[in-house]
């Protein structure tokens, strides 16, 4: 390239211009780089600290934040899962609003931005009562980011420590579940843990509907009944009261429907705080307290007798003694001493004539019945609260005989009511609910009963009431049935008298019913008024009595008076109104 | 030319003047709608509130205590239960317009009659002694 310069005409200056301009370039071209090197390291150099910041942030928030923000992480856990929205309602078949939900403020602390604690402590203690002011002044000392106080103040209370106005005290809004009617559903609703989360009862049960994500979801509509539950809470509040028993249980049972109207056990608890109640009070007594019913179950052994064909309405046994069976001996508690027929064996509650009945029934007869009316499984319904009856261990004859009274077979009063319920309904096990229309499309099922029994065992409850153990049940008017029941609890591996179960399950009206009743007592004591009788017709039947004369009237139902009056202690005659007309019935 | 160049330029400032003076009172209302909206939510709230409060004030056993008290009312009885038609100057026709619309069930329409018995009867020592 050099050597076709020589070659050339052009002049040397110019040539020389030209390459003193290449040097030149040369020059500036070195001058260039060595001056973007130096930015470029003052570039990398910014990066460095820059990145060098954020590691050293990253490692001072990961590593040594991480080491003391354990509580601040709960914090953050805690506001994740918190509920969004507020829980949704639950309504009874009315309308009426059961549990709700509140919005509450919670108050936490940061005890590290906390000067005073022990003065703070002592201003706290004496807003909130009942708390451990000792160990509270020890959490605001400890340094640490965060620490609950107390959840779910009242709005009086954070104004209170609003007005402190330590900085240090800090509210974190949340949702409260609230039962306007306190006591009065705690067993059918059941309760939420602190974080709004169904523990216990429907609210269990219908977690995922009751706890919903949208916001958006219908209150929960359930089939009880808030008056009638109030009725027949009041009135086993008064015979327990009256009676001085430990508890009861209550049920009311549309029969047509299956739905539930009313489930009460007694004693109640506070929903709001089941924590500090008793736990024989949280125990449902209704749905999972499993008894030795008693002489209800003599229905079942009749509506079985009846269906097999072993007796007829006319039929009878000899009830003049005691029946001796393998060191047993089986009595009757109102003891005729002579031949009985099988209405009388009912309305009297002769435990011998259905002994005597069941051993023509058969034992596998018996056993196949009782299990197809739902006795020998949990009751399905929508409470997780539910329990499966004890059956005899082994079905020998003695057992065959005391199950056929009710003894040596433990099942829930809501196994009883369902079961009455199927056999004076439509003669076919009754799905029971507690949602309001929660048996809506459900297929009946197979027939345990023809019609003509279910009217036999109507008629036979009717003549319990109107001439047998369950006079006092006999609301005016309803034509109410039932069956009464006296059963000696096991204490200790023996029967006591002192300790026994009263109860009552009746249907009204007694000619196509329209609702169970039931009413059970545990360990009534005998009072001066009923001569010291604590069985189920003088603690249990007027219960039933009182709660159908209530609701009778606010159901709807018409009262009848003008029934002719039964022939006195004649079992052979009685009175059946069957919707149409009155019949005087003899045999 | 100019001419219309100076309408268009009228035009102009007349729409930006309009578009801003909506903007704004678009904006206005947006907020008096947030507003409002978070008005509506609290008086939800206090209605809820309320309500949850009613239903406390107004439970049965309540009720009962305060009516015993202050009321001479006792609870209803079936005496008390009257039909329609044992209303001395009741008319057919309201009757008839009462259970057309549900108001009232007349007799047979609420019991459906169970099947009615045969009083059957055993002559004395008909008895059997069964076992």
């Amino acid at each position: 390239m050099f050597g076709s310069y020589r070659d050339n005409t052009t002049p040397p200056q110019k040539e020389n211009r030209k390459s003193s301009r290449i040097v030149l370039l040369k020059n500036t071209g070195k001058h260039a780089l060595e001056r973007s090197r130096k930015r470029l390291v003052l570039v990398g150099l910014g990066f460095v600290i820059c990145f060098g910041a954020v590691s050293v942030r990253l490692v001072e928030v990961a590593v040594i934040r991480g080491m003391r923000s354990g509580e601040e992480a709960a914090l953050a856990t805690y506001r994740a899962n918190k509920p969004k929205y507020p829980r949704t309602d639950i309504v009874d078949r009315n309308g009426v609003m059961l549990a709700t939900t509140l919005r509450t403020a919670s108050l936490y602390a940061k005890p590290d931005q906390i000067r005073h604690p022990i003065e703070v402590a002592e201003e706290l203690a004496a807003i909130l009562p009942g708390i451990n002011e000792k160990e509270l002044a020890k959490g605001l000392s400890s340094g640490r980011s965060f620490m609950w106080v107390r959840r779910h103040l009242t709005p009086k209370q954070q104004q209170q420590v609003h007005n402190l106005g330590e900085p240090g005290l800090v509210f974190e809004p949340e949702f409260k579940r609230i039962y306007p009617h306190k006591g009065l559903f705690s067993h059918a609703l059941g309760y939420v843990d602190v974080d709004a989360k169904g523990i216990a009862g429907v609210e269990k049960h219908f977690e995922n509907y009751l706890h919903n994500d949208e916001g958006d979801a219908a209150p929960l509509v359930l089939s009880l009944d808030m008056r009638i539950q109030a009725i027949l809470r009041e009135e086993l509040q008064k015979a327990v009261a009256d009676f001085s028993g430990i508890g009861a249980a209550g049920i009311v049972l549309d029969i047509r429907k299956g739905e539930l109207l009313s489930l009460v056990s007694l004693p109640e608890f506070d929903p709001h705080d089941p924590g500090y109640a008793d736990p024989d009070h949280i125990f449902n007594r209704a749905t999972v307290g499993t008894y030795e019913m008693g002489s209800t179950f003599k229905t079942f052994t009749m509506a079985l007798g009846l269906e097999s064909g072993v007796v007829n309405l006319q039929s009878g046994y000899d009830a003049s003694k005691p029946i001796r069976i393998a060191r047993h001996t089986i009595n009757d508690d109102h003891p005729k001493n002579r031949w009985l027929s099988v209405p009388e064996i009912f309305a009297y509650s002769s435990n011998i004539g259905t002994a005597r009945m069941i051993m023509d029934i058969g034992v596998e007869r018996q056993r196949a019945f009782l299990k197809a009316l739902g006795l020998f499984e949990p009751v399905s319904i929508e409470l997780p609260e539910t329990a499966t009856p004890q059956l005899p261990s082994q079905w020998s004859t003695v057992s065959s005989m005391t199950v056929s009274f009710g003894h040596g077979i433990s099942v829930t009063p809501l196994h009883l009511a369902r079961a009455v319920a199927s056999l004076a309904g439509n003669g076919a096990l009754l799905p029971v609910t507690l949602v309001k229309g929660g048996n809506d499309g459900k297929e009946a099922g197979e027939p345990l009963l023809s019609p003509a029994n279910v009217v036999n065992i109507r008629k036979l409850l009717r003549l319990v009431v109107e001439q047998g153990t369950g006079s006092k049940a006999n609301a005016a008017g309803y034509r109410v049935g039932g069956k009464t029941g006296t059963a000696e609890k096991l204490k200790n591996g023996r029967y006591s008298r002192d300790s026994r179960l009263a109860s009552f399950v009746g249907i009204f009206p007694a000619e196509d019913p329209r609702y169970v009743v039931l009413a059970m007592v545990d360990e009534p004591k005998g009072i001066k008024r009923t001569y010291g009788f604590a069985g189920g017709g003088w603690v249990a039947a007027p219960v039933v009595n009182n709660v159908i004369s209530r609701m009778g009237p606010m159901m709807g139902l018409r009262p009848i008076y003008d029934l002719p009056s039964k022939k006195q202690n004649d079992p052979k005659h009685w009175v059946f109104y069957d919707g149409g007309s009155v019949h005087a019935v003899s045999f | 030319m100019r001419f219309s160049n100076i309408i268009c330029l009228l035009i102009i400032a007349a729409a930006a003047y309009t578009l801003y003076s909506v903007k704004y009172s678009v904006q206005a209302m947006d907020a008096e709608i947030a507003v409002l909206k978070a008005q509506i939510a609290e008086e939800k709230e206090n209605v809820h509130v309320l309500s949850a409060e009613w239903t406390f004030l107004t439970r049965p056993e309540r009720l009962s205590e305060l009516a015993a008290r202050y009321l001479e009312a006792q609870p209803v009885h079936g005496h008390q239960l009257a039909e329609l038609h044992d209303v001395p100057f009741s008319d057919e026709n309201i009757v008839q317009m009462a259970s057309d619309n549900g108001a009232y069930d007349p007799p047979g329409k609420a019991l459906e009659p169970a099947p009615s018995i045969r009083p059957g009867i055993i002559a004395a020592g008909g008895a059997r002694y069964v076992r």
